[in-house]
């Protein structure tokens, strides 16, 4: 599954800065018919999860009222350099990460 | 409700959540449900063309410590077919208790935003949103 992330490059220690993570992905919701008058079946990412120095800066319990290729824009505080990791976690159990360095300086 | 606005052939739409079925939903996930009280800011547009990507801002006041911080903020539609939307958790790292992201409306509607901090207190805010399209709705003349 394809993803997109923007963490900022560098932040002052303890500077809260926003976090910007897209992962395409359908989030069938199950009413869908195509046009043969089958029912598209229902395929959502159920989590979405960020984590910064040890700890979960954001955590999401999808549902399919979540819109497609579901962006979430969140903050977290910039505290040391280190990697900012995402995490979406399909209906099926796939797991797709992504993650990007945080320069604290 | 938003699609009687329109005079074009829909498809069947899927049954709408009721209030009663939020207010079970939120005492399922809080206990009770909370009184409405200031300190959520929900930024989203009075009206959406279309239901199937309207842009929600939620912002809860707190001081994001380790002893007072937002823990977590669930939204919930008194129309959709599924009455919660989605939860989101925060702590004190999140730095702020503010999310931004695009919801699917399945018309006009209330959307409800409770918010939980570690100290325990909880706090609701009611928005409506004008839906002139609802999500859930497969509109034959579309294909």
């Amino acid at each position: 599954m394809n993803t997109r992330i923007r963490v900022p490059e560098t932040a002052a220690p303890g500077e809260v800065v926003e976090i910007r993570a897209m992962a395409m992905h359908p989030m069938d919701n199950g009413f869908m018919v195509t046009t043969q008058g089958a029912t598209i079946p229902m395929h959502i990412l159920t989590d979405f999860v960020c984590r910064y120095a040890g700890a979960e800066v954001f955590r999401v319990a999808l549902g399919p009222g979540i819109s497609a290729n579901p962006i979430f824009a969140f903050r977290l505080r910039a505290t040391e350099t280190g990697p900012v990791e995402f995490e979406w976690t399909d209906q099926d159990g796939t797991v797709t990460t992504a993650s990007s360095i945080l320069t604290v300086a | 409700m938003g699609a009687g606005l329109v005079a074009l052939a829909v498809l069947p739409r899927p049954a709408g959540a009721t209030p009663d079925e939020v207010r079970a939903a939120i005492e399922a996930d809080f206990g009770a449900v909370p009184p409405e009280a200031p300190g959520i800011t929900v930024t989203v547009p009075p009206l959406a063309e279309t239901g199937n990507a309207v842009p929600l801002g939620v912002e809860v006041a707190s001081p994001m410590t380790e002893e007072d911080h937002v823990t977590r903020v669930a939204v919930y539609a008194e129309a959709n077919p599924y009455a919660k939307l989605g939860e989101m958790r925060f702590s004190a790292a999140s730095g702020a208790a503010w999310f931004e992201t695009a919801i699917r409306l399945a018309g006009t509607q209330d959307i409800l935003v409770v918010a939980e901090t570690s100290t325990g207190a909880q706090f609701l805010a009611r928005t409506r949103v004008v839906v002139v399209v609802g999500a859930c709705t497969a509109l034959s003349s579309r294909y």
